[in-house]
């Protein structure tokens, strides 16, 4: 239990489903916009975060571009996790190192946990 | 004697029929000539008139001349073009890759076939500007089939292409606002499955009211995405019912719409005892309920519990106005510009009050359907008033 997942996603209903889905393995924190994940993810250097792309404030890039930027956060694995899908930001995802792009319509709850443990 | 004078006279008679003849030969020259110069002019005018950019070159790919169309799409002047070879300033590139849009021109001057371009192409203008085009290039042949140039037939097709990436846009995000409730659903209910068991009966009626939730969020999507689709197939270009109504009941009727809303949220609409009811207008009574129905909607969802969202009507001779005032939430100052797009959300409301970000967008059109419109002034965290023109009198036109 002492390996922490941020889950940045904006949908409460999501965001609840996939904390209960993870809350058994993992200490899980929720960012619900892209200025909270940044801040989330300087305080609290989590060991993977579930990254959402369409988010208020600045979206999934943006952040993945400022933590990147940061010394201190730029090697945590991040798995993005939308259904937002275009093979441009597909690519525009794994190019920015993403461990993942994951369609969050394809995926079962119960295969989250799995997709973590891969990467953490 | 005699025999010198016939003879004389048979050298002036054939002379003078020679010079009739001549003479018509030569009229006829010049009148053929004239004719082929006028169908000549004929044809550059007409050329130059055509809509289409038009650019003509000989057999070796260097320009002979260009219409008006090509001189305005290219930014180049004729006699800039003229005798320089097609491709050193008119430059077809594909809009994706950036590479050669005609690969093989080569088709057209020596295969003598047409070509088209095979992807969205666009051409770079003088000032290097990009303008999206199709068109077409075919070879001009002599009576014998032996190529003597090209016409290249080139078009903006800019708003064509703009309205293409629109609508995908708009079906790519459709899908997207579709998918995070059916996620949502699958979830939930993936949950429910798996320990539904070990749950309690609270715990259990929780994610059924969330599953209800995101039900709920796809039904109104979807009916969203049905008026915007029908407003941009031109269905609702006018208002097709246009009978006389009652101002008052309509408002009633709208408010009715949200009584679920008000009841949750324990909040209240006012003003609408001092309406006048003598206030009759012509309008789409459906489409009228439906907008009000919205606005109202929105006043409430973004204010406080235990709110109140205040009507006020007031007409001169040709118009009433109406205006929706709450004290909710508002929108942030650099956003109000943007209200009317699809799919807008203000970012201070997105993440935690549902919406399609289609609503204000549907309101708009269907208010210009019958004639109304509609101006929305806000003040983040105060509040927001919508105010509506109705005209008293509408006719269709």
């Amino acid at each position: 239990m002492d390996k922490k997942v941020l889950i940045v996603e904006d949908d409460t209903v999501l965001a609840n489903a996939l904390s209960l889905s993870l809350k058994d393995k993992y200490q899980i924190s929720l960012a619900t916009d892209g200025k909270e994940a940044e801040e989330m993810i300087a305080s609290e250097k989590p060991d993977l975060i579930l990254l959402d792309l369409l988010l208020p404030i600045k979206n999934g890039f943006e952040v993945l571009r400022s933590m990147r930027a940061d010394e201190a956060t730029k090697d945590i694995p991040v798995v993005i996790l939308t259904n937002f899908e275009q093979e441009t930001s597909i690519e525009e995802g794994m190019k920015m190192g993403a461990k993942d792009y994951i369609v969050k319509a394809n995926i079962d709850i119960k295969d989250v946990p799995g997709v973590v443990a891969k990467y953490i | 004697m005699a025999q010198t004078i016939k003879g004389w006279f048979f050298v002036l008679a054939s002379s003078l029929l020679l010079y009739v003849l001549i003479k018509q030969g030569v009229d006829d020259l010049v009148d053929q000539l004239e004719e082929n110069y006028q169908q000549s002019r004929k044809l550059e005018a007409v050329l130059r008139g055509i809509g289409d950019a038009v650019f003509v070159t000989d057999e070796r790919k260097r320009i002979l001349m260009v219409n008006e169309a090509m001189e305005k799409l290219s930014g180049f002047k004729e006699k800039e073009l003229v005798g320089t070879v097609y491709s050193e300033k008119l430059c077809f590139v594909s809009e994706e890759t950036g590479k050669k849009l005609f690969s093989a021109p080569r088709s057209v001057y020596v295969g003598s076939k047409e070509v088209k371009p095979k992807e969205p192409g666009v051409l770079i203008r003088k000032n290097g500007e990009r303008v999206a085009i199709d068109g077409v290039g075919s070879p001009y042949k002599d009576s014998s089939g032996r190529v003597l140039g090209g016409v290249g037939v080139v078009r903006d097709v800019s708003k064509e292409r703009d309205l293409d990436k629109m609508k995908s846009d708009f079906v790519s995000l459709a899908s997207h606002q579709l998918r995070s409730p059916l996620t949502g659903i699958k979830w939930i209910v993936e949950l429910l499955l798996e320990s539904i068991e070990k749950m309690s009966k609270s715990e259990v009626a929780n994610y059924v009211k969330k599953i209800e939730g995101s039900n709920q969020k796809l039904i109104d999507l979807v009916n969203d995405l049905l008026s915007v689709s029908r407003i941009e197939s031109g269905k609702m270009k006018q208002a097709e019912k246009i009978v006389s109504l009652n101002l008052k009941e309509l408002l009633l009727e709208s408010i009715e719409e949200v009584r679920l809303l008000l009841k949750e949220k324990k909040s209240k609409i006012v003003g609408i005892s001092v309406v006048d009811d003598k206030i009759v207008l012509r309008g789409d009574k459906t489409q009228l309920v439906q907008i009000f129905a919205n606005l109202l909607n929105n006043a409430v969802k973004f204010s406080a519990n235990k709110s109140e969202v205040r009507i006020k009507v007031n007409k001169d001779d040709s118009w009433v106005n109406i205006t929706i005032e709450d004290s909710g939430v508002g929108i942030p100052k650099k956003e109000v510009g943007k209200l009317f797009g699809k799919f807008f959300r203000g970012t201070n409301v997105a993440k935690h009050i549902s919406g399609s970000g289609l609503g204000l967008y549907v309101v708009k059109r269907l208010l210009e359907t019958q004639g109304g419109k509609i101006r929305i002034e806000s003040i983040e965290r105060k509040g927001t008033k919508v105010y509506v023109g109705l005209p008293i009198m509408y006719n269709k036109k």
